[in-house]
């Protein structure tokens, strides 16, 4: 199986990308799944996997692993004991098993377990080193992009000499420009014509030490503005705010960034007839920010690559699913035409 | 053999002396303990660590962290303690509320003490409650601030008119420094003072050399100035006051005058403004963040010239009756915390403080060139001015669909070295551009003289002091900060006068580079 081949190669040490030959079958499934409906998807995974077919397995494995990666939704959230059992996980049903860690190649061992326990523990760098070097780069950039948001800049410091490439990630790559360069000045200019994919992790990180490395000073007032946005506190922003150019710069800085365009995407598939500028800002607070949205994305780099699922369908309807459900706790009244239109179910 | 012993240091509490050892590693812990960073120590220079980190060096602020590991410098655990010491409204009143905000803007807190004649001491503590420091207020006027500031009483001395050659030469004498150099003077403020009347009075504006005269008891009618038949009541403010003092130094010395003894003098500018606001015949010195209900007259110049006072006409100092306001420090090390705290007076909370609390704070403003009336009508009303409409014309074509900041450069007679506020806006102007915020703009510097000399060697030093001005933001730039931002140098010499040439104040606020951002507009072929 060539998904053997790679896991054990160098080359899938640096590698964010699908490339291992698939079989049909699986390409097929994995299509169905990421932009069509998803219980035949799910079902079709399901007999791929019991038949031996380890990509089904690895996102099976995921899919019922984690709320979010792996699916999220009515559909999955609807299955009881027994379903779940035999749609999403190994074994007989009451004697099941997660996918991840019964792989049916034994040597992807390593890979079923980085998946299955990089959420698990107390060692996020030791995680994050497992998925990177097990063909997981975009997950393992996660992991250390949240440790780092969690105050633990010490733990990402001592990412060790033998990282796998983790230290090249890409947040961690921005953030070492900005500092080299002498312009410390974070405008909304300067970030709409940064060509780097991961500038908004990199501006939240940057963020995040700013008090102590006095940084705040540089953050321009729109730049705060959409800090604040993305961190889910768009009730915050101050009453001059200019929302049609925030909005706007917004959708520019979608197009580079993977978790802010199923934000603009999902806006899009909702919207009405009326002119909504508070669609974007509001979906990020009804699911706490930019962070729980960075927590969409493939269940496994190996099988489906990430810019894949972030462009899918699926990347989206996670992210509606999201905000259905977790409007049900969001106390605020709802600004967004859009969203009151799909909170309302008419949309 | 390394100390294993692990070494907490409450940073804040930390001299500012440097500190070298050898490569070992550091944790910088948040004092809230929300943030935890380790790296390769490499410095410490009493206000921040520098660390080696897997994405480069970070420079930290030294008083929001603890440091554990042996290479950590030595913990200084006494409280540091300084006075402040000059006027009474700057110091009682406004460095009080700014070591408030400085409180809360390092995430601590202060506790002020009172006596009778307001503030006068101020605990400054950490976000933990530690005590960093405490600070004497003293209020007792400007001559006893220098006095405090030369025996060491007070680590800094605040003004609200600068330092005379015969008092900068006892500091310089006496091995402390220059004090009107960079390093050891800033401006963190500016005032204006207004000439107010009550609202029923008919006058709109006054002529400048007539100020003299009505407060010295010369001029007591208000026929003799276009008014009524009626006695002019005086109200001002005691002369050891800011107010009274600047007024002093600006109107009435300059003109050999003094106030006279039948004016009514009261404790505050408040005061005066509400005096007058109720006399029809009174009228009275106050400063412009106080006038109430009073009318603020117009001060027209022995040219013509006629300047209203406003916060951009104060910034940009083309107000007569604008002042500085002057913080000193000799050339002595500072404590840790008053240079922390200095720096706070360029933030924007410290500057938005300043002109809460009535003072005009040093922030950039903008203005339309159609709001630049009085530039066309000043240039063609002076009769001492060398101008040709040719030269007009250019100056307009430059200067339409413009903007003008209150950023604006001054310069000794016939010198285009910058002066001490210019160094300061500089780096303002600098930090300003950088934020790309004016990309498709061009920045024009555009130079201008007084009308001493002749036109043609005026236009030369005009350009050279845009020149100056140019190279000294260019050097104080970022690289890379103002990619798609030309920046022109342009001279026009003694064409523009916004104030009258036959004051030294008047040629001192002519002999200027202003600062203009204008649109960039490309026509299509």
């Amino acid at each position: 199986m060539k998904i053997h081949a790679i896991v054990t190669g160098a080359a899938l040490l640096f590698s964010a990308s699908n490339v291992f030959a698939q079989s049909a079958a699986l390409d097929d499934a994995v299509e169905m799944w990421l932009n069509g409906p998803e219980a035949a998807s799910l079902e079709t995974l399901s007999d791929l996997a019991r038949g031996g077919e380890t990509g089904a397995q690895l996102l099976l494995g995921q899919i019922d692993r984690d709320v979010v990666p792996g699916g999220y939704s009515e559909f999955v959230a609807g299955l009881d004991d027994v379903e779940r059992d035999l749609l999403l996980r190994a074994g007989e049903p009451g004697e099941s098993i997660n996918w991840l860690l019964s792989l049916s190649d034994p040597e992807l061992a390593d890979l079923g377990n980085a998946i299955f326990s990089y959420r698990v523990g107390r060692d996020p760098i030791g995680n994050a080193l497992a998925l990177q070097k097990n063909g997981e780069p975009a997950a393992a950039e996660n992991v250390v992009w949240n440790t780092l948001n969690n105050g633990r800049f010490d733990l990402v410091n001592s990412i060790p000499e033998q990282d796998y490439g983790l230290s090249d990630a890409g947040f961690l790559q921005w953030i070492k420009k900005y500092m080299a360069s002498p312009n410390k000045a974070l405008t909304m200019n300067r970030l709409l014509e940064d060509p780097s994919p991961q500038k908004v992790m990199g501006l939240l990180a940057v963020k995040r030490l700013a008090r102590v490395l006095n940084l705040n000073k540089y953050f321009s007032d729109e730049i705060d503005q959409f800090i604040t946005i993305l961190q889910g506190k768009g009730y915050d922003l101050p009453e001059d705010t200019n929302l049609v150019e925030l909005s706007a710069d917004i959708e520019k800085i979608a197009d580079l960034d993977g978790p802010l365009s199923i934000v603009e995407r999902a806006c899009k598939r909702w919207e009405t007839e009326h002119i909504d500028y508070e669609c974007v800002i509001q979906a990020l607070e009804i699911v706490n920010g930019y962070k729980t949205v960075m927590s969409i994305r493939t269940p496994s780099e190996n099988v489906i690559p990430a810019d894949e699922f972030l462009a899918s369908e699926r990347a989206v309807d996670i992210f509606e699913n999201l905000v259905k459900s977790r409007s049900k706790y969001y106390k605020r009244p709802i600004r967004s035409s859009t969203l009151q239109q799909l909170l309302s179910g008419e949309g | 053999m390394l100390r294993q012993m692990k070494k907490i240091i409450p940073l804040g509490l930390a001299a500012g002396i440097a500190v070298s050892a050898s490569a070992q590693t550091v944790t910088l812990k948040s004092l809230d303990g929300a943030t935890s960073l380790s790296g390769e120590f490499i410095d410490y220079d009493g206000q921040t660590y520098t660390i080696r980190t897997i994405v480069g060096d970070l420079t930290i602020d030294a008083f929001q962290v603890t440091c554990e590991g042996d290479a950590c410098p030595a913990a200084e655990t006494e409280t540091e303690s300084f006075a402040i010491s000059g006027d009474s409204n700057a110091v009682g009143k406004l460095f009080a509320d700014l070591l408030f905000e400085f409180g809360l803007d390092i995430g601590g807190d202060t506790m002020t003490s009172l006596d009778a004649t307001g503030p006068s001491q101020v605990q400054l503590r950490n976000e933990l409650g530690q005590e960093l420091a405490s600070i004497t207020l003293k209020s007792e006027g400007a001559v006893q601030g220098l006095r405090d500031l030369f025996s060491g009483d007070a680590s800094l001395a605040v003004l609200t008119r600068p330092i005379t050659e015969e008092e900068n030469a006892i500091f310089r004498l006496a091995g402390l420094g220059d004090l009107t150099s960079p390093e050891q003077q800033t401006i963190f403020a500016l005032d204006g003072l207004v000439i107010v009347t009550s609202r029923n009075n008919p006058l709109r504006a006054i002529a400048e050399q007539d100020l003299a005269k009505i407060f010295s008891g010369k001029v007591t009618n208000w026929a003799q100035i276009g008014g009524p038949d009626a006695a002019i009541n005086l109200y001002v403010r005691d002369e050891t006051s800011g107010t009274g003092a600047v007024f002093n130094t600006l109107v009435m010395t300059p003109a050999g005058a003094k106030v006279a003894g039948t004016a009514t003098v009261l404790d505050t500018d408040a005061d005066v403004a509400k005096a007058v606001a109720s006399d029809p015949l009174g009228i009275g010195v106050t400063s412009l963040s106080d006038v109430g209900n009073a009318k603020v007259l117009a001060i027209r110049g022995v040219c013509g010239i006629q300047v209203p006072a406003t916060p951009f006409t104060i910034k940009t100092e083309e107000y007569p009756l604008s002042r500085r306001l002057y913080a000193y420090r000799t050339n002595q090390e500072l404590p840790a915390q008053l240079t922390r705290f200095l720096e706070f007076l360029n933030s924007e909370p410290a500057q938005i403080t300043i002109a809460n609390d009535g003072f005009v704070d040093l922030g950039v403003s903008f203005q339309s060139n159609d709001e630049q009336g009085l530039r066309y009508l000043s240039a063609v009303i002076p009769t001492d001015v060398e101008m040709t409409l040719a030269q007009l014309r250019d100056m307009t074509a430059n200067l339409m669909a413009s903007d003008r900041l209150s950023i604006t450069y001054r310069f000794k007679l016939g010198s285009a070295k910058l002066d001490a506020r210019a160094q300061d806006d500089i780096q303002r102007l600098a930090q300003l551009l950088s934020t790309g915020d004016y990309d498709n703009k061009e920045l024009l510097l555009i130079g201008f003289t007084d009308a001493v000399g002749a036109g043609a060697g005026n236009l030369r030093l005009s350009k050279q002091r845009a020149e100056e001005v140019r190279a000294a933001l260019l050097d104080a730039l970022p690289e890379g900060a103002i990619q798609g931002l030309p920046i022109r140098a342009l001279g026009f010499g003694e064409i523009s006068p916004l104030a009258c040439n036959e004051s030294e104040n008047g040629r001192h606020i002519n002999r200027r580079v202003e600062v203009w951002l204008r649109d960039n507009v490309t026509v299509s072929q």
